[in-house]
């Protein structure tokens, strides 16, 4: 069968930055995909993928500068000659962080932007906007402006902006991190149905991937180290060496103690919410929470579809938002009573989504003596600190300027922050996205080991990572906690979550 | 999280078609430039209050009467002292400070805020966006010119939302030992203040390239006319709105100008 993408001897390098040492993103770089075929690029942070993906749809170097040497043909046509908005037709792409590519301020809109900017009469729009919604299943979103959805509803909401201009090749640069596994399952199956060619770019092998898929390519950052049609040992070997892979016999032990609603009874609650209920203005969705807790040392997943509240639970723990009844009370040593959001906020370390709104200094060292401040250490113990800090999250250098940093590299420099800050609670809200397994365990690690050891809250939809970790797995839908044990749909849900892994 | 201007409805006001609320929103718009009397403009905003309290409640129609209630009473303090002429009520050291004629025509001006704030605070709130640029496309608006007038409405939440998002971040980065900034410590509260504003503009500016690679992959630049996302009303399918709608405009002049 003859390439649909046929990548030939790829290289590329950015401009120099302060801090930032000029290096190849990609040296020799070749592989190809069938039409047709469902490939994965599976790779480490930073290792260039989302830089791979703008290379095939004629991003970069047009919006970045750099030196690309090699070829890129898709069906043939040389992408080095064409503008993106040529390509259309012949590509589309889901960015990885779906804030970037999200234009209007309504669903509907947003399917059919690529269909009118193309020249199609409105009937075709209607229809294809209205086929896509129904195919990738998002029909509850419709009327909706995407600034309300979840994390995962709005990587669905690209998912079908493609559908509807129905491109031959996908491009899925980690899209697939923070869908629900039920949502995951779908969308695989749909491309599966279309028969389209479509390149997964991820720097996490999910095992769902093995029954999708028909190509996997391993990169470790310098070098494409294996391709398979099916992955075999060695090649799950090598995946585990780059950090892009779990060990799933360490995790099936863990997985066999869940579901884990019994928690550990010597451990103290820190947190407790009661009867919590909460709207926001102009929306139909309600959280309505009877009773919640963490407690210290334990480390508590939050499971449930996009969109059942999870964030929101998290935020109202954390003194974020401000439920419209009920309390929170924090055991503030040993003084249990209802907290102040203010309270809550200095007691919490909240991993956000997107690393940028936390970081405002011109360098990481900068970033990390700012908390330090107000601990009261003297200035050589503060460069101590942050000299060690650098080292054990791996951050380039203390000069080196965040705002240019990589994705994940920048999510790090986020949890060096908290590490300093040695807060009682540590909520880990879809943070995955963008790291691999070894720094999302090597960030978890790093803040779990604090004196006093924090309560954890980790909201993810990677089962693999999430099991592994967890003491208690709780579950949510609708705006409520399903009840462990007893509850049929919570042993659905949690059945439906681990067959991933299983 | 106030993320866009539209509010979810059924009123009247929410299904009258858009080119209608467009020109009734000129034709209101401009009725404030015209040398009417002071009663008669708060005849009009008396309307326009009622109507925003049909179509959107009357805790939502007070919502940017707060915001603006500062200026009022600014044009209502400031606007008095420059008017000498009619009835002086207060004098300070024989120099007339509040007359009749200042007192009226600081009325004349805060009804005029106020009502344009208000007609175009219901408008928006009554009108999506799509269909509010679908109308100037309807009357002859270019389609990059809607294109960036719909990027600007969906940006400005857009940095909104990155605000808060930002506040929450730098809550999160104090800790029990952090001091407490008074809310009349203006330094502190400055310095926390311009964190903010800088990683909310490092964001800003670093959405710039992300927004135009979004806009291309989408196929925006391509040569060929654009379609149309959305379809408006046919004249002879709006003719029932238009009829309903012409007694309203006779009302209204009417009452302006007899």
């Amino acid at each position: 069968m003859a390439a649909f993408l046929e990548i030939r001897n790829l290289s590329f390098i950015y401009p120099e930055y302060n801090g930032i040492k000029k290096r190849y993103i990609f040296k020799d770089l070749s592989l190809s995909v069938d039409r047709g075929e469902t490939a994965v690029f599976l790779a480490p942070p930073e290792s260039g993928k989302t830089t791979l993906s703008r290379i095939i749809t004629a991003l970069v170097p047009r919006y970045t500068g750099g030196i690309l040497e090699g070829e890129v043909f898709i069906d043939g046509k040389d992408i080095k000659k064409e503008k993106p908005y040529n390509l259309l037709s012949m590509a589309g792409i889901v960015f990885q962080d779906p804030e970037e590519q999200i234009l209007t301020p309504r669903v509907e809109s947003e399917i059919g932007f690529s269909l009118e900017s193309s020249g199609y009469d409105y009937d075709i729009i209607k229809t294809r906007t209205d086929h896509a919604i129904s195919k990738v299943q998002i029909g509850h979103l419709k009327g909706m402006n995407p600034a309300y959805l979840s994390g995962g509803e709005k990587r669905k909401l690209l998912f079908a902006c493609l559908a509807a201009s129905d491109p031959e090749l996908w491009i899925l640069d980690e899209t697939f991190e923070e869908i629900d596994p039920e949502g995951r399952i779908f969308l695989l199956e749909y491309l599966k149905n279309e028969k389209k060619t479509v390149l997964i770019l991820t720097s996490k092998m999910l095992d769902i991937y093995r029954k999708y898929c028909g190509r996997f390519f391993l990169y470790d950052g310098d070098s494409l180290l294996d391709e398979k049609i099916k992955p075999d040992r060695v090649f799950m070997e090598n995946a585990l060496k780059c950090g892009v892979y779990l060990d799933s016999n360490k995790l099936k032990a863990n997985i066999k103690r869940l579901p884990a609603d019994k928690d550990s009874p010597d451990s103290p609650v820190l947190v407790k919410a009661s009867g919590i209920k909460f709207r926001y203005p102009d929306s139909e969705f309600s959280l309505n929470i009877d009773d919640f807790y963490l407690k210290s040392g334990e480390v508590t997943v939050l499971l449930g579809r996009n969109g059942s509240g999870k964030s929101t639970l998290a935020k109202i723990i954390s003194g974020l938002l401000i439920p419209d009844r009920g309390n929170v009370c924090l055991d503030n040593d040993g003084n249990p009573g209802i907290s102040s959001p203010d309270e809550l906020n200095r007691n919490t370390a909240y991993l956000f989504q997107n690393p940028d709104f936390q970081l405002f200094l011109p360098t990481v060292g900068e970033e990390l003596a700012f908390g330090l401040k107000t601990r009261r250490i003297d200035k050589e113990a503060q460069k101590k600190m942050i000299e060690q800090t650098v080292s054990l999250f791996r951050l380039e250098s203390i000069d080196a300027p965040p705002a240019i940093m990589s994705y994940g590299a920048r999510k790090r420099l986020q949890a060096a922050i908290y590490y300093l800050l040695n807060k009682k609670i540590l909520i880990i809200d879809e943070a995955d996205s963008g790291l691999s397994f070894n720094d999302y365990t090597l960030i978890l690690k790093s803040l779990r080991n604090l004196d006093p050891p924090p309560a954890v809250m980790i909201i993810s939809h990677d089962m693999r990572l999430s099991a592994g970790l967890a003491d208690r797995v709780l579950i949510m839908e609708g705006g409520s906690l399903l009840s462990g044990g007893s509850d049929e749909r919570f042993k659905e849900l949690l059945d439906i979550s681990m067959a991933e892994v299983l | 999280m106030f993320t866009e201007t539209y509010l979810k409805g059924n009123s009247v006001l929410h299904r009258l078609d858009p080119r209608i609320k467009l020109f009734f929103l000129i034709f209101l718009s401009a009725l404030f430039f015209v040398p009417l009397s002071v009663f008669k403009y708060y005849g009009i905003l008396l309307f326009i209050f009622a109507s925003g309290i049909y179509s959107a409640g009357f805790r939502d129609v007070l919502k940017p009467v707060k915001i603006i209630a500062p200026l009022i009473i600014l044009i209502m303090l400031l606007t008095p002292p420059f008017h000498s002429e009619g009835t002086v009520y207060l004098a300070i050291n024989g120099r007339p400070f509040l007359t009749s004629a200042g007192l009226y025509e600081s009325f004349h001006l805060a009804g005029r805020f106020l009502g344009l704030t208000l007609l175009f605070y219901i408008f928006l709130r009554t009108t999506k966006i799509e269909d509010f640029i679908l109308a100037l496309r309807f009357f002859g608006l270019s389609y990059r010119m809607s294109l960036m007038i719909s990027l600007t409405v969906r940006y400005i939440p857009y940095i909104s939302s990155i605000y808060e998002g930002t506040l929450d971040a730098h809550k999160m980065r104090l800790t029990p030992d952090s001091p407490y900034i008074s809310k009349w410590n203006f330094p502190s509260r400055f310095r926390k203040l311009l964190s903010v504003l800088t990683s909310v503009m490092i964001q800003a500016v670093k959405s710039i390239p992300a927004l135009a690679m979004a806009l291309e992959t989408r196929g925006v630049g391509r040569n060929n006319l654009p379609g149309r996302i959305r379809k408006m009303k046919s004249l002879k399918e709006l003719r029932g709105e238009l009829i309903l709608s012409f007694p309203f405009i006779l009302i209204i002049v009417i009452y302006s100008f007899l």
